[in-house]
């Protein structure tokens, strides 16, 4: 009952939210024809990019539906999954590419099924990592530069999913 | 009245056996089924997963084409001062609300340096560009709740300080 109420809460959330945007837009048309033509411009390019994402991330939230138990997410994310938890997490957000909001529904999920808030944070922080962007980066800051970044950033990314597991995640009771 | 024998007696033992064992596998059987979906749930589900993302997802793009089109690189450039921590917190602060493709916030970040402005900031204003998300923060509240997303991206806000001051510390240490 709860859930079902928090449920339509957030789509009245993401309802109203889109709603404001598109008022917004339609102000900027009346107002600003020139400026509401460079922003649909900028918005149908990231719409092109992002279907394919969208179809990705359809494909892989059915396949961990089909295949995946929350016993075994428990096992390799959930809590208290050690060191398994961290190494996979951070090797699937630097693989990991699209838009990060693309991902949000797959974690909703993940998340529902004993994935840890940690782990989420870990894999969300380390998508920052691009590595198809690696040769943009070395060509503006040099190598090493870019080298001391992405090691300092995958630290940092362990460090905030460490901080996050200890606020948010509860530990499983020995007894369940 | 008939009478039983004790072979007619074992008979219907061992066929009442039979019977219970045939109806614990039956059971069995029809609580794997249960736990294993079946493919067309597995893609309804996913397909309510994205479907009740999307409003948001596109609000948050709608926010983005916005952002693209006022705000330029000259009034970024503009923010930073020559004060080696104010120019810290301006970047990561900027690069929390700002967003888009992380090439963007090496290009910016790039004419922010040739601009004399310090390592610390151009590198605290990229860490946040991708890992602080002030305009998805609709997105992320909606699916994974307010208290994580708030955590998580006030976490990512203080380490894009931490990570800047690191990365400068090394460089020099390398130089």
């Amino acid at each position: 009952m709860k859930q079902e109420k928090n449920k339509t809460k957030k789509n009245l959330f993401g309802i109203s939210f889109l709603l404001i945007m598109l008022c917004i837009y339609a102000i900027m048309f009346i107002l600003d024809s020139v400026a509401f033509s460079q922003s649909v411009h900028y918005v149908g390019s990231v719409l092109y990019t992002l279907i394919p994402v969208l179809i990705l991330v359809f494909v892989i939230m059915s396949v961990f539906h089909y295949y995946l138990k929350p016993k075994t997410i428990s096992k390799y994310l959930g809590v208290g999954a050690g060191w398994k938890g961290w190494f996979l997490s951070t090797i699937f957000g630097i693989f990991s590419h699209g838009s990060i909001y693309m991902w949000y529904p797959l974690f909703q999920q993940i998340h529902q099924k004993g994935m840890s808030y940690g782990f989420i944070a870990v894999f969300l922080y380390n998508r920052s990592v691009k590595i198809p962007l690696l040769p943009a980066l070395i060509l503006y800051f040099g190598l090493t530069y870019t080298v001391v970044l992405l090691v300092w950033m995958i630290i940092a990314g362990l460090i905030e999913g460490k901080i996050i597991t200890v606020i948010l995640d509860r530990p499983v009771s020995p007894i369940q | 009245m008939e009478s039983w024998s004790l072979k007619d007696l074992r008979w219907i033992h061992h066929s009442n056996l039979m019977v219970k064992k045939i109806q614990k596998e039956s059971n069995g059987r029809k609580t794997k089924k249960k736990t294993q979906p079946s493919w067309i749930d597995s893609f309804t589900k996913a397909a309510k997963g994205i479907f009740s993302m999307l409003p948001v997802i596109a609000g948050v793009i709608l926010l983005l084409g916005l952002f693209k089109t006022f705000v330029t690189e000259e009034m970024i450039t503009a923010l930073f001062r020559g004060v080696f921590f104010i120019d810290g917190l301006i970047g990561s602060l900027l690069g929390s609300i700002l967003t888009g493709n992380a090439i963007t916030s090496y290009l910016i970040g790039h004419e922010l340096l040739s601009k004399q402005v310090s390592l610390f900031a151009v590198t605290a204003f990229m860490v946040s560009w991708v890992t602080v998300g002030f305009v998805q923060l609709p997105a992320e509240m909606t699916a994974l709740g307010k208290r994580f997303s708030l955590l998580r991206n006030a976490v990512s806000f203080l380490l894009s300080f931490v990570v800047a001051g690191l990365v400068t510390f090394t460089m020099e240490v390398l130089a």
